[in-house]
């Protein structure tokens, strides 16, 4: 098997690992049953999780079909950037996935740039309003615990635009061009499910086990990034 | 045409079982005159003056305890947690003394990650004082069960006089109750520690600890509580706090040399208040955002101490709990709305505000949501499905709720 096959297995997987950490307390359900059912002819003993990414995706999108009339309306805009992070941090790893079977198509790393950099520039827009919207911080808090995750998804479709640049225009070719456009959405998806699974790990309202996956499928394609670049 | 016959089938359904003012209390909101969605699909009587009605429609389902103010044998009580407590062990635990649990709510808000269930608003259990206000809606309750809910202050000090001479003793702010921030982040005042707290821990390097073991009356809000200084105890030895007594902790430069004055012996008196609560407070359990103020739907969440990420998380449909009163301050109702399950999806503040007006209430503030929430109805037991999470399938351990007792019988 030549390094670009592994890596490309390696990214596929990677990717699958990414939507399944995502999903992760529903498949265990679903699996869990599937399970059962084979085994009990049909018994069902696994309880839905009752708090989840697609919990809290369902919550959101049911406050943007019917939102609170006495909430102000920056409420409604982070419930919307709520359900379009989440639908990234879902999507992204399906998009990894998919970036295994091409290597070196710039219209699709053009189509990659745009659905991470869009993403990126609807998240970053919709913090900043609901950033500004929010009222001044109560004594003894500080607006930058506020501003940081802005200032950080701003940084993000900056670095996003010029690596979408690069990668459409032929730069950095030591590396697959769709790669080079899904390289700073990876390191996140890394940095970021590597820290939940820290940050969560016990929590008793929330099941982190899914960013444990989720950070070992980022990972393996990152591993399987370089494995395929030159 | 149906409406109206389901109505009056309702009135007559309470004319055989319930007094007629539980009737108004408990019936259609549309009986009020106002708007309604909701009608009461289940409807009884647990004691004398407090009636239960659960509510049901497609996606909500609502239990409601509607309470007699005026009914004497009834006693109103902010209950602490043991630490931390489900509804069930709490109501387990009174039930278990001369009271008979009749009903309760879960309270306040609290820090999930303290072993001592330490709520963020004040309460004040049969008039002592265990945590201090923070700027989020309180409900009280005066000596004749009359409620008020608005915003109260910590107004506490202390002196190191003697009972006799409290009239021309000087007098020194105190700066908070129970504070548990980081020593790194507490600036330098001087601080009580109720019975409340459990206990300091070691990790307070600096400082002195004054422990008063006995003080009466125990910690009164509106009262003068007199006591002798036990011990001083340098910071840094874990200090349990007296279960009749409290500690007073001097903690920075600026009162270093008030602190060198403490000797064991020495008297010490207190003076605790809430203003702009007035006289004395028997009962009082912390919640918010307020959700009716005069008649009006009014979600105060900005007016209220809440992290603007957390309003924003709060204010989805969720599980709910409130309270509220009607404008005579005769009948008080507990609410608690289902959520998190395919019967019913919760409510926003919002939501939760306009049937709390179609009840009747006049003021009504929200007490902690989601996996907190929960209704315990004498005879029933909990009324509502608890969910708190995939790890957490049980009823949450909660750090206070609000309960309904009465004497048991024979012991009246």
């Amino acid at each position: 098997m030549t390094r670009a096959t592994q890596g490309r297995w390696l990214l596929f997987l990677g990717g699958a690992l990414l939507v399944a950490g995502f999903a992760w307390p529903e498949l265990r359900v679903a699996v869990g049953n599937a399970l059962d059912a084979a085994r009990t002819s049909g018994a069902h003993a696994h309880g839905a999780p009752q708090r989840s990414h697609w919990f809290v995706l369902q919550e959101n999108l049911d406050m943007l079909s019917e939102p609170d009339e006495t909430s102000p309306a920056y409420f409604t805009v982070w419930y919307g950037v709520q359900v379009a992070g989440l639908a990234w941090f879902g999507l992204a790893g399906a998009v990894l996935a998919l970036s295994a079977l091409f290597s070196r198509s710039r219209f699709v790393a053009a189509l990659i740039s745009c659905f991470h950099g869009g993403a990126l520039l609807l998240l970053a827009g919709g913090a900043t309003y609901v950033f500004a919207s929010l009222p001044p911080p109560s004594p003894g808090h500080s607006a930058l615990v506020t501003l940081g995750p802005v200032v950080l998804l701003w940084v993000l479709f900056l670095g996003q635009t010029f690596l979408s640049f690069k990668a459409v225009s032929g730069g950095m070719a030591r590396f697959v061009a769709v790669d080079v456009a899904n390289a700073l959405p990876l390191l996140f998806l890394l940095l970021a499910n590597a820290g939940l699974w820290i940050a969560l790990r016990g929590h008793p309202n929330w099941p982190a086990s899914g960013y444990l996956v989720g950070a070992i499928g980022a990972a393996l394609a990152l591993l399987g990034v370089l494995r395929r670049g030159r | 045409m149906i409406a109206a016959s389901s109505r009056l089938l309702v009135a007559f359904a309470c004319a055989w079982f319930l007094p007629a003012q539980w009737c108004a209390a408990l019936a259609s909101p549309q009986d009020k005159g106002k708007k309604g969605k909701l009608a009461p699909t289940e409807q009884s009587m647990v004691a004398p003056g407090l009636g239960y009605a659960r509510w049901e429609q497609p996606g909500v389902i609502a239990h409601v305890l509607a309470i007699d103010l005026k009914q004497k044998a009834l006693h109103i009580r902010s209950v602490k947690s043991k630490g931390k407590e489900s509804l069930r062990e709490i109501a387990d635990r009174l039930g278990a003394g001369d009271e008979e649990v009749l009903g309760g709510i879960n309270g306040d808000y609290f820090r999930q990650s303290s072993e001592a269930g330490l709520p963020y608003g004040a309460q004040v259990c049969d008039g002592r004082l265990y945590f201090a206000p923070m700027k989020r809606s309180l409900l009280s309750f005066a000596a004749d069960n009359e409620p008020t809910i608005g915003i109260a202050e910590l107004k506490a000090k202390f002196t190191l006089a003697g009972k006799d001479s409290l009239s021309d003793s000087s007098w020194f702010k105190l700066d908070d109750v129970n504070q548990v921030e980081h020593e790194d982040a507490r600036k330098s005042g001087i601080y009580l520690y109720t019975p409340a707290f459990l206990g300091l821990s070691s990790a307070r390097p600096k400082g002195t600890i004054a422990v008063i073991d006995t003080i009466e009356p125990a910690l009164q809000v509106g009262d003068v509580c007199t006591g002798t200084l036990a011990r001083v105890e340098p910071a840094g030895t874990p200090v349990d706090i007296p279960e009749n007594g409290c500690l007073l902790y001097f903690f920075g430069d600026s009162h270093k040399s008030m602190a060198a004055g403490l000797k064991p012996g020495r008297p010490v008196a207190l003076k605790l208040e809430l203003p702009p609560v007035t006289g004395s407070v028997v009962q009082a359990i912390g919640g918010g955002p307020r959700l009716l103020r005069n008649g009006k739907v009014a979600v105060e969440l900005d007016k209220e101490e809440f992290d603007s990420v957390y309003a924003m998380e709060i204010s989805k449909r969720h599980p709910r709990s409130a309270v509220g009163f009607d404008k005579a301050k005769e009948t008080l109702w507990l609410v608690m709305v289902e959520g998190r399950h395919e019967g019913s999806r919760g409510m926003t503040f919002g939501e939760l505000a306009a049937f709390l007006d179609q009840l009747g209430c006049w003021q009504a503030m929200a007490f902690d949501c989601g996996g907190s929430a929960g209704l315990f109805v004498g005879g029933k037991g909990i009324v509502s499905k608890s969910m708190g999470g995939q790890n957490q399938p049980e009823e949450r351990e909660l750090a206070n709720a609000l309960f309904l007792t009465a004497a048991k019988a024979g012991q009246q």
